[in-house]
């Protein structure tokens, strides 16, 4: 799979200048020769191929397929999550459309570029079999077969990398963003909508372009309707067990000591400056993630986050400790642990 | 420690190089000589092998045109029979003698394909059959006592 995305990669990147400088060429050629020709039925047949081609340009396929190949790498996760994340408001009426209906009106238009090709060519046949303009006959005929080759490999290429493309945005997946030492894990949940594969047939003398649409899943639908259920059942592993063990045991030793040393008041001062602390660790949470799933489930785990430090009445010193060692992310497997432990 | 939205990637389309002035007919065409091959033959299987021109397809010019040679048959019918009537004539009534000049009478004589024999023009060269038609798209030149055609070939 990685083998086959690589040479794919590979051979649209070398096609697509030759394409553009193809284009060149037979644009020259359309101006250079238009007073002599331009009232043949050959030479309209050109124009039409011009057109199309044209077309293909303002489609701007290097883009497209760019975006395309970052989905697929995920080489820059937030460039990856930003293109997944737009896949979802497909359906907006006044929106821009989203790369993957761009791709998909290319792929179309290069399935019906090859029609046009092909009578061009069989009208300029005809000068060859008259003997007629000679050096414009070969130039056009050399230049129509590799406009041929070209637009069907590349049709090819598109195909498969549009397949590999939807399959990423259906399955649920969890990327990692590391920014200033800091590393976020962001889960992607695909919405429950139907989905389009596209395959090339071939038939006598070019590929056909055909478009399937598939549903999702129902286990996804279940896997939606329960948030909680959804979080559990992601990859990461997170490491905080040991920090929280760590604290239990340095809360017994520090209860003892508590009630030698009977200072009340400054440990409700203390107390007041964690809550304060903790909600603004939860605000900066919320605001990163704009899921709806992962922020029930942050609403969730941060009342129980509130419940710690009202039961665990510990030092000031080991709350600074504690501090850098937090991930930003806690699992509730982990805080269901404790309460058992405790 | 906030991070930054995550910005739209700006692409930029690089300029593309112009097309080449000049190009070497042979090598553009050899270098693509299998995807010309290929396409040969798709065109083979699609035209049948037929690679006739179709004549609804071809552009006529004015010299093809029928009308044109209708009017020009007209005329020599009207004018043919204005002979015969002054050859008619002639024996009848002596004041209708040589109704046509001469000039005009010469023209026709002119325009006249013996089936044998070559029409004499009036300093003896003698005319092809096909000098009328040569005379409008070649020049013109007497040799050997023949009025010929120049043809660069």
């Amino acid at each position: 799979m990685g083998t086959e995305f690589e040479t794919i990669e590979a051979r649209i990147t070398s096609m697509l200048p030759q394409l553009q400088s193809e284009c060149g060429i037979l644009q020259r050629m359309v101006y250079k020769n238009k007073n002599q020709h331009r009232r043949s039925s050959y030479f309209q047949r050109l124009l039409k191929v011009r057109r199309d081609l044209r077309l293909l340009q303002s489609a701007n396929m290097e883009e497209l397929v760019s975006s395309c190949l970052l989905v697929i790498k995920g080489d820059r996760p937030k460039q990856k999550l930003h293109l997944l994340g737009s896949l979802k408001r497909r359906k907006c009426d006044g929106d821009k459309h989203n790369f993957m209906e761009r791709l998909l009106g290319a792929a179309r238009l290069l399935a019906e570029m090859v029609e046009p090709i092909l009578k061009a060519a069989s009208e300029v046949s005809v000068l060859f079999a008259q003997s007629f303009f000679m050096g414009f006959s070969v130039t056009i005929m050399a230049l129509l077969a590799r406009l041929r080759v070209l637009v069907q490999q590349i049709l090819l290429d598109v195909v498969s990398l549009f397949n590999m493309v939807s399959s990423l945005s259906i399955s649920k997946q969890s990327i990692k963003i590391t920014h200033n030492g800091i590393e976020v894990f962001r889960d992607f949940y695909p919405v429950s909508d139907d989905f389009v594969t596209l395959e090339c047939v071939w038939k006598s003398d070019k590929f056909i372009l055909l478009e399937r649409k598939h549903k999702t899943n129902d286990e996804s639908h279940v896997e939606d309707s329960g948030g909680n259920v959804s979080v559990q059942t992601s990859d990461v592993n997170y490491n905080s067990i040991e920090s929280f063990l760590g604290d239990d045991q340095l809360f017994h030793e520090r209860v003892e000591a508590d009630v030698v040393a009977k200072e009340d008041p400054n440990h409700i001062d203390d107390m007041n400056t964690d809550l304060l602390t903790g909600s603004s660790q939860i605000d900066d949470k919320e605001t990163r993630y704009s899921d709806q799933d992962t922020t029930k489930a942050f609403i969730n785990e941060s009342s129980q986050e509130a419940g710690l430090p009202a039961s665990s009445r510990s030092s000031t010193n080991d709350k600074l400790q504690s501090c850098p060692k937090k991930v930003a992310f806690v699992s509730i497997k982990n805080l269901t642990l404790m309460r058992h432990k405790s | 420690m906030v991070t930054d939205g995550t910005k739209k990637p700006q692409v930029s389309v690089p300029t593309r190089p112009p097309p080449p002035w000049k190009i070497n007919l042979q090598k553009y065409a050899e270098s693509r000589a299998l995807e010309l091959h290929s396409l040969q033959s798709i065109i083979e299987n699609r035209v049948n092998s037929d690679y006739r021109s179709q004549q609804n397809k071809r552009i006529w010019t004015t010299v093809f045109d029928n009308q044109i040679a209708r009017k020009r048959c007209r005329r020599k019918r009207q004018k043919l029979g204005i002979i015969d009537k002054a050859l008619a004539k002639s024996g009848l009534e002596e004041n209708h003698q040589k109704k046509l000049p001469r000039c005009v009478h010469r023209r026709y004589e002119l325009k006249k394909n013996p089936e044998n024999g070559f029409c004499t023009s009036g300093d003896v060269t003698k005319r092809l059959r096909t000098h009328v038609w040569h005379a409008k798209w070649f020049a013109m030149t007497k040799l050997w006592g023949y009025h010929l055609p120049l043809c660069l070939q």
